[in-house]
């Protein structure tokens, strides 16, 4: 996968979420997002390069939430 | 829509470009917000601050019909000055004026209805767009009666049918997203096969995946994703990489040049089915000639099933909808022989609505209470530089259909032969560019040359073309933005530089020889075989 371009989508999807002071409650719902749209060989690349492409701090948070997926590939 | 106009109805037009709806005979729009592309979430946040600061909100609907703390929280978000028509005049380019002209006309008629077209999805803003749209619609009260209500004006004629009948790849038919157990199991169950409970790739993962190397087959049906799709040098280099891609078209249409294998397809008057318009209208299409490939496109698909193993044996496309209806609830009572006796139905249509739903939310939402979302201006990363001074906004004309697949192979092409690019005098005497002058038209994904036709129907800083031929490469220029939510490409705003050149683009070059090679391909394959 191409890790730059998800990085700038789940930062686009994290930044057009982000409205109100609950951040938990937000990055709960950025992480919602990503489980219900994004296929899981999508999740796993954005969960395992997650430190080394700039990911926004609330979208860094929602993908600490995702759960690592072990099949779909 | 022009009848109820000629009857003096108000006209409210949101268009970058002065379009034909803004002054036609006996036409006039009240307003036009004449925004800069990608400003659609400020503008309409605007308008709906304008009416709920000014106290014109439908009070009653809101109360009755909406949900009090969606209401409460967008209250409080839209009444934020950051929303007003003033603070955003900087990005949007709207005169505050006419923002709370059009806010007040909206807002004191009894009846007002919302249209709107691609220039509003095709956005990194596209889904908060449709949100703050809902949002006005339901603080005006203009929902669930004649006469009002949301109309998203599709792309194609079965954009709508399409989208019921689960073409996405995370929901089954009627909206059902994939990871419902129960779901899976009632449509595993009728077709004998387990459904992954994950989402699948959309088109953009898929090209992202072809060009890595872990996605190597492709189906492509009636679609020319090769000229349709934003930046055509990934897109080709995507169906390039691919091990095997079938194309099922009626014509040998750009994609099909990629294509491993062709399978002819079968045109609207050589199949039978149905088309689902933007008001849930499902019509049926009937069969007047035999295909002339010999199969309905049904037929080809059902075939290919067969051949990888999979026993899918329908008779009649009549038993296709019989299972729609079997699995779908919004379609339980829809039928062939119903639709012959109606002529037309509009979902939902079952026990509840025997004869087909032509208003819904009637007195309710789907859901219950309607819920009003915050929608936050969030700016494209598509934004002007020194490099890139204009902003690129693309579109269709009346005479031609989408890439003109269909179009451009009839006589249609007297009135639209070329694609032009719509530059104003302003930036055009800046540049040197006179009418007719090509232009070389450059962005950071790619570079195509157009004629230029010098217009005030744009404002300065914005130029506008559509892409109805292959040959002038407007998707060469668009780039992989797309929708934070879905992902629809953002072809409506694309940072570029115009200027004044003598020769065609290095891509039209390369893309006129590809064309000639793949013509020899065809006429060779076509010549009888030599007999020793």
């Amino acid at each position: 996968m191409d890790v730059e371009k998800l990085v700038k989508m789940a930062n686009q999807i994290a930044a057009n979420s982000d409205y109100g002071a609950d951040k938990e409650k937000i990055a709960a719902t950025i992480a919602d997002h990503l489980t219900r749209f994004w296929t899981p060989e999508m999740r796993k690349a954005i969960i395992e390069q997650k430190k080394v492409v700039a990911l926004t701090p609330i979208a860094a948070r929602a993908v600490d939430k995702l759960v690592m997926p072990t099949s779909g590939f | 829509m022009k009848r109820r106009l000629r009857e003096g109805a108000g006209l409210i037009v949101l268009d970058p470009r002065e379009i034909d709806l803004v002054r036609s005979p006996h036409v006039q729009a009240d307003f036009h917000l004449q925004l800069r592309p990608s400003t659609n979430v400020a503008v309409v946040n605007a308008l709906s601050h304008v009416i709920m600061a000014e106290g014109l909100e439908a009070k009653k609907f809101i109360e009755e019909r909406c949900d009090p703390e969606g209401f409460k929280t967008w209250k409080a978000f839209i009444l934020d000055p950051v929303n007003s028509p003033e603070n955003v005049f900087e990005e949007t380019g709207v005169d505050p004026e006419i923002v709370r002209g059009a806010a007040r006309l909206f807002a004191s008629k009894p009846n007002g209805a919302i249209y709107y077209g691609l220039g509003v999805t095709e956005h990194s803003q596209g889904s908060t767009t449709v949100m703050a749209i809902a949002n006005l619609a339901m603080c005006t009260g203009n929902i669930g009666r004649e006469g009002v209500g949301v109309n998203p004006l599709r792309g194609q004629n079965n954009v709508q049918g399409s989208c019921d009948m689960g073409s996405f790849p995370h929901e089954l038919p009627g909206y059902r997203h994939v990871s419902d157990p129960a779901v899976r199991a009632l449509f595993g169950n009728e077709w004998g096969v387990e459904i992954q409970p994950h989402p699948g790739m959309r088109i953009p993962n898929m090209f992202d995946a072809a060009v890595a190397g872990t996605f190597k087959a492709l189906y492509v049906q009636g679609e020319d994703v090769a000229q349709s799709d934003p930046d055509t040098h990934h897109v080709t280099n995507a169906l390039s990489s691919l091990e095997c891609m079938i194309v099922q078209d009626i014509f040998l249409n750009e994609t099909a040049k990629f294509a491993t294998v062709f399978l002819p397809g079968s045109s609207f008057l050589e199949k039978s089915g149905t088309f689902t318009n933007a008001e849930r209208r499902i019509s049926p299409v009937r069969k007047v000639m035999e295909p002339l490939a010999g199969l309905a496109d049904w037929e080809v698909t059902q075939r290919l099933a067969q051949a990888l193993g999979y026993p899918m044996n329908y008779s009649h496309p009549s038993e296709i909808m019989d299972e729609i209806a079997r699995l779908t609830p919004t379609f339980t009572g829809v039928s062939y022989e119903k639709l012959d006796k109606l002529g037309s139905i509009q979902w939902p249509c079952n026990d509840a609505a025997v004869d087909g739903t032509p208003t819904m939310h009637i007195g309710e939402f789907v859901r219950g209470k309607g819920m009003f979302k915050v929608t936050p201006y969030v700016p494209t990363d598509e934004v002007t530089t020194r490099k890139y001074p204009l902003l690129l906004t693309t579109g269709r004309i009346l005479s031609q259909y989408n890439v003109g697949a269909q179009t451009r192979r009839t006589e249609n092409v007297q009135w639209h032969d070329e694609d032009v690019l719509e530059i104003h005098p302003h930036d055009a005497e800046n540049r040197g560019i006179e009418n007719g002058d090509w232009v070389g038209l450059q962005s950071r994904a790619g570079e195509t040359v157009l004629r230029a036709v010098i217009s005030e129907r744009i404002q300065p800083g914005v130029v506008y073309t559509t892409f109805h031929h292959p040959f002038s490469g407007a998707n060469v220029v668009t780039t992989d933005n797309s929708d934070w939510a879905t992902n629809c490409p953002e072809y409506k705003v694309t940072a570029v530089q115009a200027s004044k050149v003598s020769k065609l683009s290095d891509w039209q070059q390369k893309f006129a020889k590809f064309t000639e090679e793949q013509l020899e391909h065809l006429n060779r394959a076509r010549q009888p075989e030599k007999v020793n």
